[in-house]
């Protein structure tokens, strides 16, 4: 309905800006390899293995497309929560969702002080530890809409959501307090946040859930435009509101679930991208919306990985605080622009 | 199309005893309509809209339509005849006046939302009759509350659906608007012959502009005519406590100025 020929150029400027900081975020590193050899690495003859070839195809290559995951991830994730709780300081890190991830982690990366240690190793895969952190994002995003239907208040909501991060915060400190230093040291590293050290086949598992989490949205679609009216005129226009939030609750903790639990807790991609979106395209309509921050998630992600990789230096700055260094200006800017801010 | 209430029941399921907030609600309207729902405030009005438009169940009785009862049609059907205007403020108003109202088609299109010729046509009929077409690329929160009560109403007729059911339509309007307003409402009941049910405080207005009139008060709801109504004495018991009564010469309410 409301897909015009208006949008189009934003998408296109969305789209090459995309490929422009993919080949940005490879090109640059801790080692200096020019453009030329990087696309031979990729496209170039099997039997080429050098050392160049293989940095790039082992670890670069990876982590831009767990980039690109992230970013999409969490910022679809955002955009469900903002619409569902209609609500446009609403988000994965905000509510507490990436804290429950992070609980999810904890108990699996140091609850082995608790239940012993070698179930815990047993248990400490990949899959494990999607399925901890999704298990946890889940539970805080239950009891976050069991609340949120009890109090109508938007702001007692956010709140909530800020007491379920210190307490599972708090439950996060006292397994760190009985957990060994390895562990410990473990678990903080996952909550720098990161998003190299991914295998090929760990980015599989990554792209299955975004792809699930994004296929589930495209189905939400119309429902979620009626949202933006509220709940009473989303049933008038024909709307299951229980069906729906179901589905909207799966495809959240899919997305934010598995993208925490591979990459750390990462703040404010999936607040500040939808608006960043809306502003761009001057539009609610989540037909516009939805391809948009699939677009803009990973140009801001893959951005602030570069910044985070501190080219051509062997450091490698927790890309949670680059985020958070970036997203909070930019939620400060659109409150202060817009006086008021509005979803 | 007829719209049946057989001894409604209103109120809320709770856990020990059901809060009754109106009994034994019947009336029986037909498209064409236009009726006004007065009594004082907590009376039940909204409660009574939304039971009546499907958003909370009766506790007892049933609504009908055309004999069929609502509670078994599926939401999607539901949403092909009867459309609402709320009191509660839409969720965001940073859509414009034509997607806004493009969004009561929503029952209609496909699984993504696409609009078809058909579609397109009736909100373009929507926006000239309602005159919104010189701000229909406006964005909602530039409205001023008489435009934006006339978009939710646009919205409702988009839906194109037998009933609208209205919760105090002429909230926060001033008194040109208010009246304005109420006349859109009678032309669409008679032109577009479809039934209006509408909430209001501005019981003047009502017994002048509306066919039928649903009076609620403590001791039960009647129904009928605003002249069958004035003569049956229902309007004299809407107020019990004096402070203003009903004088049938004037057909409007009026008050002792102070001595």
């Amino acid at each position: 309905m409301f897909l015009r020929a208006k949008h189009t150029v934003p998408f296109l400027f969305l789209f090459l800006l995309l490929c422009l900081c993919f080949l940005l975020n490879i090109g640059l590193g801790s080692v200096d390899i020019p453009l030329s050899e990087i696309f031979n690495s990729i496209f170039g003859a099997e039997s080429q293995e050098g050392n160049t070839a293989y940095i790039v195809r082992n670890y670069r290559l990876p982590k831009a497309f767990t980039a690109i995951l992230v970013g999409a991830g969490l910022s679809l994730s955002g955009l469900l929560m903002q619409t569902l709780f209609r609500n446009p300081l609403a988000g994965p890190f905000v509510l507490g969702i990436s804290s429950g991830a992070s609980l999810g982690a904890a108990i699996l990366l140091m609850g082995g002080a608790l239940v012993g240690g070698a179930a815990a190793t047993y248990f400490s895969g990949d899959v494990a530890l999607t399925i901890a952190a999704s298990l946890g994002s889940f539970l805080v995003l239950a009891v976050v809409v069991y609340v949120a239907s009890k109090v109508r208040d938007t702001l007692a909501l956010l709140i909530i959501g800020l007491m379920f991060g210190s307490l599972t915060a708090a439950l996060v400190s006292i397994l760190s307090y009985f957990a060994d230093s390895e562990e410990l040291q473990r678990f903080i590293f996952w909550t720098f946040g990161s998003v190299g050290n991914l295998s090929w086949s760990q980015v599989g598992i990554l792209s299955i859930c975004v792809m699930i989490g994004v296929l589930i949205s495209i189905g939400l679609i119309k429902t979620l435009n009626s949202f933006l009216l509220g709940e009473q005129y989303a049933i008038s226009l024909g709307v299951s509101i229980a069906r729906s939030r179901f589905w909207i609750i799966i495809a959240t903790g899919i997305l934010a679930g598995a993208v925490t639990a591979f990459a750390g807790p990462i703040a404010f991609i999936g607040l500040a991208v939808p608006h960043l979106c809306r502003q761009l395209f001057g539009s609610t309509d989540h037909r516009v919306l939805l391809p948009a921050v699939l677009l803009y998630g990973p140009i801001l992600l893959l951005l602030c990985d570069t910044v985070a990789q501190m080219p051509s230096s062997a450091y490698v700055l927790p890309i949670n605080a680059i985020t958070s260094l970036v997203g909070a200006p930019i939620v400060i800017w659109l409150l202060v622009r817009k006086r008021k801010m509005i979803f | 199309m007829q719209l049946t209430l057989e001894s409604l029941s209103i109120g809320y399921l709770q856990k020990h005893e059901d809060l009754v907030v109106s009994d034994g609600i019947q009336f029986n309207s037909s498209a064409g309509d236009l009726v006004g729902v007065i009594g004082s405030n907590g009376i039940g009005k909204s409660t009574f809209l939304r039971t009546l438009a499907g958003l909370q169940p009766p506790l007892k009785g049933s609504v009908s339509l055309d004999g069929q009862n609502i509670a078994g049609l599926s939401p999607k059907d539901l949403s092909r005849k009867i459309s609402v205007v709320l009191t509660d403020p839409i969720a965001t108003k940073n859509l414009t006046v034509r997607e806004l109202i493009s969004l009561g088609r929503q029952p209609y299109t496909n699984w993504l939302g696409t609009l078809s010729r058909e579609d397109l046509t009736k909100i373009d009929q929507v926006l000239s009759m309602l005159q919104l077409e010189n701000i229909q690329d406006r964005i909602c929160y530039e409205l001023s509350d008489g435009q934006l009560q006339r978009v939710m109403i646009g919205r409702a007729l988009a839906q194109d659906t037998p009933v609208i059911i209205l919760d105090e339509p002429t909230m926060h309007l001033d008194l040109v608007h208010k009246v304005q307003l109420l006349k859109i409402l009678g032309s669409i009941a008679s032109e577009l012959d479809k039934l209006i049910i509408f909430s209001t405080h501005e019981i003047n207005l009502a017994i002048q502009l509306c066919s039928h009139l649903l009076v609620m008060n403590k001791n039960g709801a009647s129904f009928g005519s605003p002249d069958a109504l004035i003569q049956n004495d229902s309007l004299q018991q809407l107020f019990p406590d004096k402070e203003v009564f009903f004088d049938p010469k004037s057909k409007s309410f009026t008050f002792e100025a102070a001595p």
